[in-house]
């Protein structure tokens, strides 16, 4: 509804520029037939409906979108006129006013936006309220009708000729209308009808009912019903000589008085004063041909400036530039969370291969933390084309968007930690998305250094063959990229080796400690002895190793594997759910001892 | 005897029960509804309305006159009245004229201008 109240406020303020323009055209045209006139306001009621709109080099519209439903959700709020001095004048104040709280889901603006389109709404009922009620006392007073011939009827409780219904137009005149009266007056109102008056009209209150809002609106529907009375009047008396015209005259004086004054509705504001009327029927001659043509000149012209949007202006330029790619219309449809992000964060671009060729994308919204696995495994796959094109339809700096490599569990080609954190892997990626090639990638840390005891600086840490030849011992984690992540090797000292590595099965953060010639330094804690467990493991040499596995008594979950190998203590501990994670990665660890 | 002011419409109505009485109510919706295409309650509001002005009287469903049409337009002159009534036109409506309030001043002034049009 929001969305709706925003594509209505946008059609309402550019077509603005229009009625202007015809209100400007209609001084400058005042010789021109009166046709003329409607005829632009039907160019103004197309504006003021037509979502879509064509672009024009031509167009001197400032801006088709003055408020963007995005920049209202998310943004810092602003407008964008098209008018600098606007922009400037009001931008500052927008944001000072409704400046987004970062403890807040939406900014101010959008909640406000919430209430006036409410507000609209009701509006839009008021209106057709009062349009339902005085058809239905219009139709009640004209049941006590007599027929006077083909659809014209006699009724006493009118003050003015008019025509009621749509499908089978019946005009009705006030009984006590004179007889001298009657036949302009017929003639009048079969104008109308074959004007198709009796439709633009309403159509007419239709489209005001919608921008009741707009003040403008309200002046171009006056307009609009003098301009159409004026233009029927024409119609009647093109073929009138003099004293016809003296007698239709007469007929239009005697309407609009002789009967005693109404009280004034403040809606019965759409005739034209009967003076001005009667000196247009007069004073008409038969438009020349220059004149005419200059008329129709006019009408292109406006059409072309202030029918059309701006170039370029549809949403975001990123979006025009790529007309290749998908349909984002079809892409909405595919993807709409995508579509429905906030920014103010940034954006985050999970990536994901399914093989070595077969990238895939997910998006959301940029945050501080960590996204949870659910939240992870619940994105879309969009191909790169597809997520560029979504991207686009963001206004968005690059540089706020974070490419973020993601071991998808369903997948079974390997993205390594050093692949996702390699500069080159990243600006590829980015690169297919049509982001930056050239400016330095941002990579985030997917997962954060486990482990408060580790030393804060990097000089401990060496690579695992560094390890092995540090102590005559190759230790290896496994292999697989989906069990262990980041895995760290730190030298503590000469005897005492530390490596942290991430456990993705168990979802926790490991420690596995190794010790030469020394007893290992574990914690102190207090283990549930009846918890405990053995398991066997092989070296590549055949020797049987016995792990000892033990729970702690008050935190289940935590885990110590502890055993023994030549002059070396092992031990791993972590959380465990599973209370088989760290003993299989124990055993794998044994297992690439000699 | 107070005045009594027929609207056009309202005469045609009276026309046929004067033609047709003594007329039975059910009798005179049927001739209303082919005569005028008038709904019964269009009927009844009208009957009821030209019997409170002491035209017509309606006992047990039958229509009679008080006064014949030779004695009322003996005592009337033809010339309908305009049924006054508050509120105006709907906006929408493609109408001939709106209902304005001229002062006797302008309509001087407008017939002025039809006047002197052409010379």
């Amino acid at each position: 509804m929001d969305g709706i109240f925003l594509k209505v406020l946008n059609m309402s303020i550019s077509a603005s520029w229009l009625i202007l323009a015809v209100i400007l055209l209609r001084f400058l045209l005042k010789k021109a037939p009166k046709w003329a006139a409607v005829l632009l306001w039907g160019i103004v009621a197309w504006r003021l409906t037509v979502p879509f709109s064509f672009e024009s080099a031509l167009s001197l519209i400032p801006s088709a979108e003055t408020f963007n439903a995005h920049n209202i959700q998310f943004e810092t709020p602003a407008i964008s006129s098209g008018i600098p001095a606007v922009n400037s004048a009001v931008n500052p104040v927008l944001g000072e006013i409704f400046a987004p709280d970062p403890m807040e889901s939406v900014n101010p603006l959008y909640v406000w936006t919430g209430i006036a389109s409410v507000i609209w709404i009701a509006g839009i009922a008021a209106m057709l309220l009062y349009a339902a009620v005085s058809y239905a006392r219009v139709r009640r007073r004209v049941a006590e009708s007599a027929p006077y011939e083909d659809n014209i009827f006699l009724c006493d409780h009118v003050k003015s000729p008019f025509i009621l219904g749509m499908v089978r137009p019946k005009i009705y005149l006030p009984s006590g209308i004179s007889d001298a009266s009657r036949e302009p007056v017929i003639a009048h109102e079969r104008a109308h009808l074959a004007r198709r008056d009796h439709w633009w009209k309403p159509a007419g209150f239709l489209i005001l009912a919608v921008h009741w809002f707009n003040p403008l609106c309200w002046a171009a529907y006056i307009l609009l019903c003098r301009d159409i009375e004026l233009a029927c009047d024409e119609k009647v008396v093109r073929r009138m000589d003099l004293a016809e015209k003296k007698h239709y005259s007469t007929a239009l004086l005697e309407c609009s008085t002789g009967r005693r004054p109404v009280s004034v509705c403040p809606l019965a504001f759409g005739e034209v004063g009967v003076k001005e009327r009667v000196k247009h029927v007069l004073n008409y001659k038969k438009p020349a041909f220059g004149v005419i043509a200059a008329a129709v000149a006019a009408c292109a012209m406006v059409t072309v400036c202030f029918a059309t949007d701006p170039n370029g202006t549809v949403h975001s330029m990123r979006a025009a530039s790529q007309e290749n790619l998908p349909e984002t219309a079809d892409l909405r449809e595919k993807y709409p969370e995508y579509f429905e992000l906030g920014t103010f964060k940034g954006l985050e671009v999970y990536v994901w291969q399914m093989a070595e060729n077969d990238y895939r994308f997910g998006l959301m919204y940029g945050t501080d933390r960590e996204k949870t696995p659910e939240e992870k495994l619940a994105l879309k796959g969009a191909s790169a084309e597809e997520m560029a094109r979504i991207l686009s339809a963001y206004d968005i700096e690059d540089k706020d968007i974070f490419v973020i490599p993601w071991q998808n569990p369903i997948s079974s080609y390997m993205v390594t930690e050093e692949m996702a954190k390699d500069p080159e892997y990243i600006s590829r990626i980015r690169a297919m998305l049509g982001l930056d090639g050239v400016s330095a990638p941002s990579v985030r840390e997917t997962v954060s250094v486990p482990g408060n005891d580790i030393p804060a600086d990097d000089s401990g840490r060496i690579s695992a063959e560094e390890a092995a030849d540090a102590f005559g011992i190759p230790i290896v984690l496994p292999k697989n990229s989906n069990w262990i992540a980041d895995a760290e090797y730190c030298l503590v000292d000469g005897n005492n080796l530390r490596i942290t590595y991430h456990d993705l099965i168990a979802d926790a953060d490991c420690t596995l400690s190794v010790s030469k010639n020394a007893d290992l330094d574990l914690p102190p804690m207090d283990y549930d002895e009846a918890l405990n467990e053995t398991w066997e493991g092989t070296t590549a040499g055949g020797q049987y190793i016995t792990v000892s596995v033990r729970h702690e008594r008050n935190h289940e979950k935590m885990t110590l594997a502890v055993w023994e190998y030549k002059e070396y203590q092992f031990a791993i501990m972590g959380e465990d759910d599973s209370n088989v994670v760290i003993p299989k990665a124990a055993l794998n660890v044994i297992e690439n001892l000699d | 005897m107070a005045d009594i002011q027929l609207g056009a419409v309202e005469a045609r109505f009276a026309d046929i029960i004067w033609a047709s009485e003594p007329v039975t109510s059910s009798e005179l919706i049927k001739l209303a509804a082919a005569e005028l295409s008038w709904k019964r309650t269009t009927t009844y509001t009208v009957l009821r309305r030209l019997c409170d002005k002491g035209l017509f009287q309606n006992n047990n469903g039958v229509v009679t006159s008080l006064l014949s049409r030779r004695e009322f337009y003996a005592r009337h002159s033809r010339k309908y009245v305009d049924e006054t009534f508050s509120g105006s036109l709907p906006a929408f409506l493609a109408a001939f004229t709106s209902e304005e309030k001229l002062t006797a001043g302008e309509i001087a002034e407008i017939h002025e201008l039809i006047d002197r049009a052409g010379e």
